[in-house]
């Protein structure tokens, strides 16, 4: 390409940066209220409006009385750890899929996926007495504890993130690995040091989307989780409207706000991982 | 550090024997405390650990077994504990095990006004109870930690004072409410001591009471019988119902066959909306994933562009949607679509006229309308992320092969991209599909499944299954039918599962794609 | 080695350590009365030695989660909840009978006792609150002794195009509603010769019913109330001073004082000489069935928690009509608080037998078809009220 640009060019130019602002308007005006919102004074659904007529962060000063903080590491701990080891197994799962052709692939493949289209909501009965047994023998991860949601969790996401790390592990070329085991590595050494480095934008992918799940889920944990200092952010603030939906309604936006920047900013800082290390990874040698 | 083959070897049987002796252990303890329902879980356990560490044929498993335990455990468990309650009536009334019921029933006292009370005085130290001394008009009690009567004779007392309560019994001196209650109510609460018609037990902090049970079990019969009448109730399949008719609550969970899926075939209140509710349910579903996945994806092709400046901020932007748990932006969008006072509305009327409102979420087209929109605003920015994600996967010479072909951008998506999408994202959009199926959340947050359609009718205009399951459920008979909303689950479980398998066997064609890469 | 000790070691202790907690009380209770929970199970504790403790749970989940987790011995002693909650729970076997000592009873408001009655006492009332006639003095500077006047009143001072109207009513909202169709003597449930309610005699369609929602219907086809009135509407409209008088409960009150209106409180007037009577709804305590405390619990609630001084921390918590009369009697200089008082000292419990769930839905069906004039007062009654005896299988 020259150095000259042609009309058309910029024309096209223009036309993507307009449809993005286009589509960031979309995203975000809903999100303006909710901002808008978390520094009005008047905790009124009825006055919601963007720009509030006195502005003040008495509601951000609130919600961290009634226990943000605490509910943010809550739900940085049981998200992020669900998250790391439901990406960790999905990978080993995924790479049997993917490789190996054993008995019982198809069918466990699709059994995977039939399992997963039950509805949660029907499930949360069992769920709480499942985890009321295992809470007789072993009351660290039973009812009311944040290991115990994470069994919970990790159970839920498996089926579908694994089916979805196996989509992308098909199309990375066997012929990496081939020559690795040719050189005598085992097969979870060639899966270790081959596979995993080159999927790492998609186990990325995959980490954010599962955190970023996890992070809103509230109905589950709010069957296991009781009292407030054990609450996750989300079921924190569900509780916190359940019955004070209109004078509440600002203390619930300033929640909202500062989960959403926790999301925006552990998004930002992944983002490399997922673009210029998928890019690397496709690559073909 | 690298093992060979006989440290390998050697590392295995070191590992599994410390796991059996660890399994032995655990059963031998949970056996002594007497949880023999737990035995097997520890030694089938290692036994497993053991068959996928040995055997060759077992070496997929090894990948897949951590995943799949936890699939089995939250996942399969409660979708088979949905389908036995699909078979039993449990629902309001219906809760208990039958042992529960007679326990609720008989624990029922006859309310005496006024109330017999009788003070006491407990013996013993904090570590043991020796006796408890009730003083009644009749006399003093001796009543054993057993809850057993005993004759006075029996104990050594030291009543110096003559007031009929003694200072020491047996050389135990009396306790104090506090150290009673820390000490000894646990085992103390249990006890129900015969008298007369009924019992004494504890009442208050410092008195037994005598009570009356309302009912009393006679096993023979598996019969209640009422004290006060002498009325019969004779246990019938789920509950105690005398020979009037007249039935007591609680009842119990049993096991039924078949008789709420028959109830759903027989009942038309079930099935009566069944057809329009599916076909709004496919409708909902299909138009989300799709229109979603459409938007998520053009963003993705957009910001995928390298001479897009500032791409990094806009991509971080555009997952706002996603960044806000849902239970709060749909109130928001909800607040919108109000055909009264909502911003749209007035948005309208300030450029079009005042007479202009749109019946967002009041008549049935727009109800659907607005909620397709608002699900496409809260699902797109996952399609974009999962998109994003692919894109990079594919290979650039294939685009420069095409180019070389003299291939246009539209005919290099049509003829490329698309198809390599394809590969990774079919499954998910069959997922996203099961997910929209039964997105409950957003469809009570938004509307609680109105407009209404018909007076009585439980189905709304925007009603998928399982929130017409929910209303069936939980605002039915008598309170809640939680067997019937199993039922539901069970048929929409078979529903969406028949609709991604047929979707699933074409994924197998996808597979044979991505194997020529 | 030692780890897997540790693990084995825990399991162990783990199955050891299982049992329901005699000697403790566990309380549930929602967010705005947890606090007061907590200082009254610290006095508790102090005078008895008995560990008190507070779980705050989500009001709307305490039903629920209390459902599925009492059988199973995982549930609390005592959870907080509305009366309506007691049917369902009783009929469940999870509700524990209270026998209350006599000179109690007598403290507590009869009507709120009976609510929380299902063949026998399941709670323990501590607040009631119910709908009024809440208007604007500076509009309306005085009740009209009937209903007529103040339709009369509404019929000068309504005229849509400004906004502003005489009277209003939130609808379509059968709670809100009910006291036009309870004064001509119309009913949800009949009751049978023992005072039980029987849910095979539905009163939705009986004349009284239909002659009330006539009136209703008389009153949107004349255009004095606006069909559609929502929540958000009319506090928006009042707030502004364009409603002159509304039936609410005290939940508005907030709003029309955050607005500057100076608000009062009183009965709604008599229809037709007939006493509207609004639903009462009750706020409680209740036992669980499965509570191995039952001597400490009745302790405890009987002796420091039906006392004025834990009342009255109640109502400066959740500023609802006391249901214990000395703590009423305590806060009744209040003109609003007397207001709301005296409209529900004319009401009725709403319904606390579980069959209840299944009118709602038909009901709100039902008027709002009247408030949009699409059906005819008395055939949609009749179709709502034949829907749910379909539903409960009466015929």
């Amino acid at each position: 390409m020259g150095f000259r640009r042609s009309p058309g060019w910029w024309a096209r130019r223009f036309l993507r940066n307009f449809l993005a602002w286009i589509a960031i308007a979309f995203a975000l005006f809903p999100a303006l209220y909710v901002f808008g919102t978390s520094f009005n004074p008047v905790n009124n659904l009825a006055t919601t409006r963007i720009i509030p007529r006195t502005p003040s962060v008495a509601n951000y000063l609130r919600i961290f009385e009634r226990g943000l903080g605490t509910w943010l590491l809550n739900t940085v701990k049981v998200a992020g750890v669900a998250s790391a080891v439901s990406v960790a197994f999905c990978a080993l799962g995924a790479y049997a899929f993917s490789r190996f052709r054993f008995r019982g692939r198809r069918a466990g493949l699709l059994a995977l996926m039939l399992v997963q289209t039950f509805p949660q909501t029907l499930a949360l009965v069992a769920i709480f007495l499942i985890l009321f047994n295992i809470g007789r023998y072993a009351p660290w991860i039973g009812l009311n504890t944040h290991w115990g949601l994470v069994l919970v969790y990790l159970g839920g996401s498996i089926g579908f993130n694994t089916w979805l790390m196996k989509g992308f592990f098909d199309s990375i070329p066997r012929s990496l690995e081939e020559s690795a085991l040719v050189d005598g590595a085992t097969h979870f050494q060639a899966f270790r040091w081959v596979i995993l480095p080159l999927a790492r934008p998609i186990l990325a992918v995959i980490f954010v989307i599962q955190f970023i799940y996890l992070y809103s889920e509230y109905l589950i944990a709010n069957v296991i989780l009781k009292g407030r200092e054990m609450y996750t952010l989300s079921v924190g603030l569900y509780n916190l409207i359940a019955q004070h939906y209109s004078d509440r309604w600002g203390e619930f936006a300033a929640g909202a706000v500062i989960g959403a920047a926790m999301i925006l900013i552990i998004f930002y800082a992944l983002q490399s991982q997922i673009i210029s290390g998928l890019t690397r990874g496709a690559v073909k040698e | 550090m690298r093992f060979d083959g006989l440290g390998k070897t050697l590392l295995k049987i070191a590992f599994l024997s410390l796991l059996g002796a660890g399994a032995v252990w655990w059963a031998a303890l949970a056996g002594m405390v007497g949880d023999w329902k737990v035995i097997p879980f520890p030694i089938l356990g290692a036994a497993g650990i053991a068959y996928l560490l040995l055997s060759p044929r077992a070496y997929p498993l090894r990948y897949l077994a951590p995943g799949l335990f936890f699939l089995v455990v939250m996942v399969l468990v409660p979708v088979v504990y949905n389908v036995y309650i699909s078979f039993t009536n449990y629902s309001t009334g219906h809760i208990l095990s039958k042992e529960q019921a007679i326990e609720v029933l008989t624990s029922k006292e006859i309310p005496s006004s006024p109330p017999v009370r009788y003070p006491f005085v407990a013996y013993g130290t904090p570590d043991y109870l020796h006796v408890i001394v009730l003083s009644t008009p009749e006399g003093t009690l001796f009543v054993t930690p057993r809850g057993e009567l005993a004759a006075p004779e029996a104990y050594e007392i030291i009543d110096a004072d003559g007031d009929g309560i003694p200072e020491e019994v047996d050389g135990y001196r009396s306790l104090d409410t506090r150290t009673f209650l820390r000490a000894h109510y646990a085992a103390v609460q249990r006890i129900r001591v015969p008298w007369k018609e009924g019992w004494l037990r504890l009442a208050t902090l410092r008195e037994f009471g005598y009570f009356i049970p309302r009912y009393r079990y006679d096993p023979a019969r598996d019969a209640l019988v009422d004290q006060r009448t002498g009325k019969v109730y004779y246990a019938g399949p789920d509950r105690f119902v005398a020979e009037d008719g007249e039935a007591l609550d609680p009842g119990w969970v049993r096991w039924v066959g078949l008789a709420n899926y028959l109830r759903f075939i027989r009942e038309p209140r079930f099935h009566r909306a069944f057809g329009r509710v599916f076909a709004w349910n496919i409708v909902w579903a299909v138009l989300s994933v799709v229109l979603s996945f459409a938007l998520g994806l053009a963003l993705a092709i957009l910001l995928n562009d390298r001479h897009l400046r500032f791409r990094r901020l806009y991509r971080s932007l555009l997952i706002v949607p996603y960044a806000i748990p849902a239970f709060i932006s749909v109130l928001i969008w909800k607040g919108f679509f109000n055909t009264n006072v909502g911003l749209f509305n007035q948005v309208l009327q300030s450029w079009l006229g005042s007479s202009l409102r749109v019946p967002w979420l009041d008549d049935p087209f727009w109800a659907r309308f607005s909620l397709i929109f608002t699900n496409i605003w809260l699902t797109y920015p996952y399609m974009m992320l999962v998109s994003l994600g692919a894109l990079q996967a594919i290979p650039g010479e294939l685009y420069e092969a095409a180019a070389i072909d003299g291939a246009g951008p539209w005919q290099r998506f049509t003829r490329i991209t698309f198809p390599l999408l394809m590969v990774s994202i079919a499954p998910l959009l069959i997922g996203s599909f099961s997910f929209n199926f039964n997105n409950f959340t957003i469809i009570w947050l938004m509307t609680q499944g109105g407009p209404v359609v018909e007076i009585g009718s439980q189905a709304g205009a925007t009603d998928i299954l399982l929130s017409y399951a929910y209303k069936l459920a939980f605002y039915g008979a008598r309170g809640n039918e939680y067997s019937m909303a199993a039922v539901f689950g069970v048929i929409v479980f078979a529903i969406v599962a028949v609709i991604s398998g047929i979707s699933f066997t074409h994924t197998k064609a996808l597979e044979e794609v991505s194997r020529g890469l | 080695m030692r780890r897997l000790m540790l693990a084995v070691a825990l399991l162990v202790l783990g199955a050891l350590a299982f049992a329901a907690e005699p000697g403790k009380i566990l309380i549930w209770a929602d967010d705005t009365r947890a606090p007061v929970f907590e200082a009254l199970g610290k006095a508790y504790t102090e005078a008895t030695g008995i560990p008190v403790e507070v779980v705050e749970v989500g009001f709307n989940e305490i039903r629920g989660q209390f459902t599925t987790a009492a059988p199973a011995g995982e549930g609390p002693d005592i959870i907080i909840g509305a009366h309506d909650w007691v049917g369902e729970l009783a009929a469940n076997g999870l509700l524990a009978e209270l026998v209350l000592p006599e000179e109690l009873k007598a403290k507590f408001d009869a009507v709120a006792l009976q609510a929380f009655t299902y063949g026998a006492l399941y709670g323990l009332p501590y607040a009631r609150e119910g709908v009024a006639l809440v208007y604007n003095k500076a509009l309306l500077p005085e009740v009209p002794a009937t209903f007529e006047e103040l339709i009369e009143f509404a019929r000068q001072f309504t005229d849509p195009t400004v906004p502003q109207y005489g009277f209003a009513v939130q609808n379509p909202d059968p709670y809100h509603e009910f006291p036009f169709l309870s004064a001509f003597g119309g009913y949800i449930f009949g009751v049978d010769e023992e005072g039980k309610l029987n849910p095979c005699d539905i009163g939705l369609d009986s004349p009284g019913a239909i002659e009330g929602a006539e009136y209703l219907d008389a009153l949107f086809e004349e255009g004095i109330l606006a069909a559609g009135m929502g929540w958000d509407i009319w506090t928006g409209l009042f707030a502004e001073g364009r409603i002159a008088a509304v039936i609410t409960g005290p939940w508005a009150i907030g709003i029309a004082k955050g607005a500057g209106i100076d608000v009062g409180v009183a009965p709604i007037p008599p229809m037709k000489g007939h006493t509207p009577k609004p639903f009462v709804g009750v706020q409680g305590v209740m036992v669980s069935a499965f509570s191995p405390n039952l001597p400490l619990v009745e302790d405890f609630l009987y002796n420091y928690f039906a006392t004025k001084e834990a009342q009255l921390k109640m109502y400066e918590r959740d500023p609802r009509i006391p249901a214990f009369i000395p703590a009423y009697e305590e806060v009744a200089d209040d003109p609003i608080l007397r207001g709301f008082a005296e409209s529900i000292a004319n009401g009725v419990p709403m319904p606390n037998i579980p069959e209840m769930a299944s009118v709602w839905g038909a009901w709100s069906d039902a008027m709002a078809a009247i408030g949009n004039q699409e059906l005819e007062p008395a055939s949609a009654l009749k179709q709502a009220a034949d829907a749910i005896r379909e539903v409960l299988g009466c015929k």
